[in-house]
């Protein structure tokens, strides 16, 4: 009965309830753009700590400007840099290696040189594991997750450690074989190698990570730096990196305030339209309860249908994207929707409680 | 029989700063079948006395009985249904609903009753008050779309459909012509002679020829 007591409201109300019925669509819309993005984030992370084991980061440099590469080899890693990681993140969680392309390559294997810890933390891995791993065919992000010691290897491939001698005792009959070597110095004099920078064993929390790239950034200008976690898995490249995390926190903060401010106006309109119908309505001996349904009916009819028209937009839109997370989106931006709904209705629901019903008109 | 008695009720309005306090001590009583004039200047606590007498609102202190039973005693949320099925009330401005048409307008009182009714009874009881206060062919129209006189018949209705032994009117003829006014005074007169019990606030002296009873609010704050 109520139901159609407020189907006039809103057919008078035209152009109120367009306006109101376009907020939510778009509303809804950015909130299944952000609850996607979060989500997508969220899985991208729970699938890397899996794959490469939590609070393992890689910082990569990026070269700014394409113009720059002159054939000049240019440092991506100054020693001011090394200093400022170091003061920021203890020296026990920083390590790095390098691949050496050109030293033996002619000969038919490269070297992978790791830095002392990490190497010790390997050969543990590695010897636990009992056999030692020769590998081929090696892709740079596949050497990071080695590095950052998780075994992403094919049952045929094998990763050998070695020290000088073997591998000269080795190298004839090797073919694209990497080597992994223990060193001990950061290769300063050799500007052709390519590092790679990890931290490790160290949540994202305990250091400061904007701080940090603004640093790095700041002492080698030619180089965009990048916090990250990278795993090759078979099907895709993932890269989860936190300049990334703390853009879509701003993203989401932004939405969020966008949703608020639409909401806010709706209330607003609303609240200025019914507190005259309301105070008759009680004057007429609405219970309250009558109240809550009227109110939760008549936003239902305008949610409800704006909602339905965004998941629409949201499911052509977003299904390809983010398949993966599509089903838990769409839960939590049905939880999101009755949260709003009920959050539209509690304000006038409050108001009615606590109309005083004297009115001098 | 008694309907309302009031006893020793005091309405002080707190504000921030201000307090209000519009009566003190009053004491009177509301038979059945009372047409009473509620008479006083501006400011006088007229609608403050009318709401109270409605359950609109509660004395700050005293005791209202409402057919022998204290106000005091039920609980907030039972206000509203007493209000839907023995109070009908009628205003100065009318106060329709003008999204809703004359004949929706009339069935609020119906829908909002606990005692729910079917669908073609609400359609008949509604066109019995329509038909009694001849408004029966406007039913489709919007409140806009009618006269003050006309609009103040509506409010009447909407009053009367769920039968109440109280109709409290705040200055009913205030916005409408002499002519207009004079009906509506008429139509209230029948509804009492119907047993219905009428409280009626007014400024004009005209309507003192068809009330049987008169409070001053003048006397009645003398009394304190
Ligand atoms: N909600 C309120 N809060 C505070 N003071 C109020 C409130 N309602 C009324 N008053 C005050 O109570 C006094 C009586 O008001 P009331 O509306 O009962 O007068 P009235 O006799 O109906 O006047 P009028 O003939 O102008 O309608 C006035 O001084 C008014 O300012
Ligand atoms: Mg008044």
């Amino acid at each position: 009965m109520l139901v159609h007591f407020t189907i006039p409201f809103l057919k008078k109300n035209k152009t109120n309830v367009m306006i109101a019925l376009i907020q939510f669509v778009i509303i809804f819309v950015i909130l299944q753009y952000v609850s996607a993005l979060l989500l997508d984030q969220y899985s991208k992370r729970n699938e890397l700590d899996q794959g490469i084991g939590a609070n393992t980061w890689t910082i990569e440099a990026a070269i700014k400007n394409i113009k720059d590469i002159d054939g000049e080899g240019h440092l991506t890693w100054l020693n001011t840099q090394i200093d400022a990681l170091n003061k920021q993140v203890s020296p026990q969680h920083v390590s790095y290696s390098y691949i050496d392309y050109n030293q033996r390559s002619n000969q038919g294997y490269s070297v992978l040189y790791v830095e002392k810890k990490l190497y010790d933390r390997l050969a543990e891995r590695l010897r636990l594991d009992q056999a030692p791993y020769l590998y081929t065919n090696i892709s740079n992000e596949k050497i990071q997750s080695i590095h950052i010691g998780k075994n992403d290897f094919k049952a045929d491939q094998r990763f050998l450690m070695a020290d000088t001698e073997l591998i000269d005792s080795l190298t004839n009959g090797m073919l694209q074989n990497y080597i992994l070597l223990p060193t001990d110095g950061f290769p300063y004099d050799n500007l052709s190698v390519q590092i790679n920078m990890f931290i490790y064993d160290l949540d994202s929390q305990a250091f400061d990570s904007a701080q940090l790239l603004h640093q790095l950034n700041s002492l080698n200008p030619r180089y965009e730096y990048s916090i990250s976690q990278t795993i090759d898995s078979s099907t895709s490249l993932l890269n989860y990196s936190i300049n990334d995390f703390l853009s879509y926190i701003f993203i989401a903060i932004m939405a969020l305030c966008l949703i608020m401010i639409g909401f806010i106006g709706f209330l607003l309109v609303q609240f200025y339209e019914e507190k005259r119908n309301v105070q008759l309505l009680r004057i007429m001996g609405a219970s309250t309860i009558q109240m809550f349904a009227l109110f939760f009916i008549r936003n239902s009819l305008i949610v409800l249908p704006a909602f339905t028209v965004a998941s629409l937009i949201g499911y052509l839109s977003l299904r390809t994207q983010y398949a993966d997370v599509w089903i838990a989106m769409f839960s939590w931006n049905v939880v999101g929707m009755i949260g709003l709904l009920l959050l539209a209705t509690l304000p006038s629901f409050i108001k009615t409680i606590q109309l005083n019903l004297i009115d001098n008109h | 029989m008694c309907l309302i008695e009031l006893v020793n009720i005091t309405k002080v309005y707190r504000g921030k700063n201000v307090e209000t306090k519009v009566f003190e001590g009053i004491s009177f009583e509301i038979h059945v079948g009372d047409y009473i004039g509620l008479y006083g200047r501006s400011g006088s606590g007229k609608s403050t006395l009318l709401h109270i007498l409605g359950l609109l609102d509660r004395p700050s202190s005293g005791t209202v009985k409402f057919k022998g039973t204290d106000i005091g005693q039920i609980k907030a949320h039972q206000f509203s249904q007493i209000r839907n099925e023995h109070i009908g009330f009628v205003f100065q401005d009318f106060r329709l609903i003008d999204e809703l048409t004359i004949f929706e307008n009339v069935e609020i009182p119906l829908i909002l009753s606990k005692q729910k009714c079917s669908k073609a009874v609400r359609e008949q009881k509604v066109m019995a008050v329509l038909s009694k206060l001849d408004i029966q062919d406007k039913r489709n129209s919007y409140p806009q779309e009618l006269s003050g006189g006309q609009k103040q018949r509506v409010a009447i209705a909407r009053a009367l459909v769920n039968e109440p032994s109280l109709i409290l009117a705040d200055e009913p003829t205030g916005n409408l012509d002499e002519q207009a006014a004079r009906n509506t005074m008429q139509i209230l007169s029948e509804l009492n002679k119907e047993g219905t019990t009428i409280i009626i606030v007014t400024h004009d002296p005209e309507v003192k020829k068809y009330t049987d009873k008169v409070i001053d609010m003048r006397e009645i704050v003398a009394q304190m």
